[in-house]
């Protein structure tokens, strides 16, 4: 299987959260933080509902004990996918 | 009827009992009266089926089966998100919908569940629902 890249990890997370009405794609950094008061500021659902979108599409599962790392923003998320691929 | 670990009470509880759990999943049962005089209709409306299913996902975080009763309230669960809502099928005054309940995935405090409304063994609605665990609710 190819390597899944950052942008396709960001589309992904803005497809599920349905994030496109409030950020262009380019505004979504690949190493912003993805929750907290920076970035794009997810919470707990947004979290479950992203682990259940990736699993879904790439069969990746991200469980709670990593997720913290995982979750830390687009780079290193897609970097867990293109490791457990 | 039964108390469950969820704030919703008659005529808004959609809930008569608990009848299996491993922890895992969970069925419910709700006898829908013949006659109300909260709901006139001759049809259970599909939300009400969608909030029957949301009960039984918040409340299944409240139970805990023992051989001394069939609820005891630990925990409860709020409502956070239901997505992915399909309806097949309507019930009727008088039929007993069977309410499962199957968690899917846990993410923190977060829990994913699919939930299933069936009615004399047809499908009669589905949805995924999200719940947030570990917060006290009313208990009688």
């Amino acid at each position: 299987m190819s390597e899944v890249t950052a942008a396709q990890v960001r589309e992904l997370i803005m497809e599920t959260l349905n994030l496109h009405e409030e950020y262009e794609p380019e505004e979504v950094e690949f190493d912003a933080s993805l929750f907290g008061d920076e970035g794009l500021g997810l919470d707990s659902l947004d979290a479950l509902q992203l682990a259940v979108a990736v699993e879904e599409k790439w069969g990746v599962t991200i469980d709670e004990s990593i997720g913290e790392t995982v979750f830390r923003n687009i780079n290193t998320l897609a970097g867990h996918i293109n490791n457990s691929l | 009827m039964a108390v469950f670990p969820i704030p919703h009470r008659d005529p808004f509880l959609f809930l008569s009992r608990l009848e299996a759990t491993d922890g895992e999943e969970a069925i419910f049962a709700y006898d829908m009266p013949r006659h109300s005089d909260s709901f006139s209709l001759k049809m259970f409306p599909t939300l009400l089926m969608v909030e029957a299913m949301a009960q039984a996902a918040a409340a299944f975080h409240g139970v805990r089966m023992n051989e001394e009763t069939d609820l005891a309230t630990q925990e409860t669960g709020v409502l956070a998100s239901v997505d992915k809502v399909r309806v097949s099928g309507r019930p009727k005054p008088g039929d007993t919908l069977t309410i499962k309940i199957k968690r899917r995935k846990t993410f923190g405090p977060m829990v994913l569940l699919d939930g299933e409304v069936w009615v004399s063994h047809r499908l009669a609605a589905s949805a995924e629902l999200y719940v947030r665990r570990g917060i006290s609710g009313a208990t009688s």
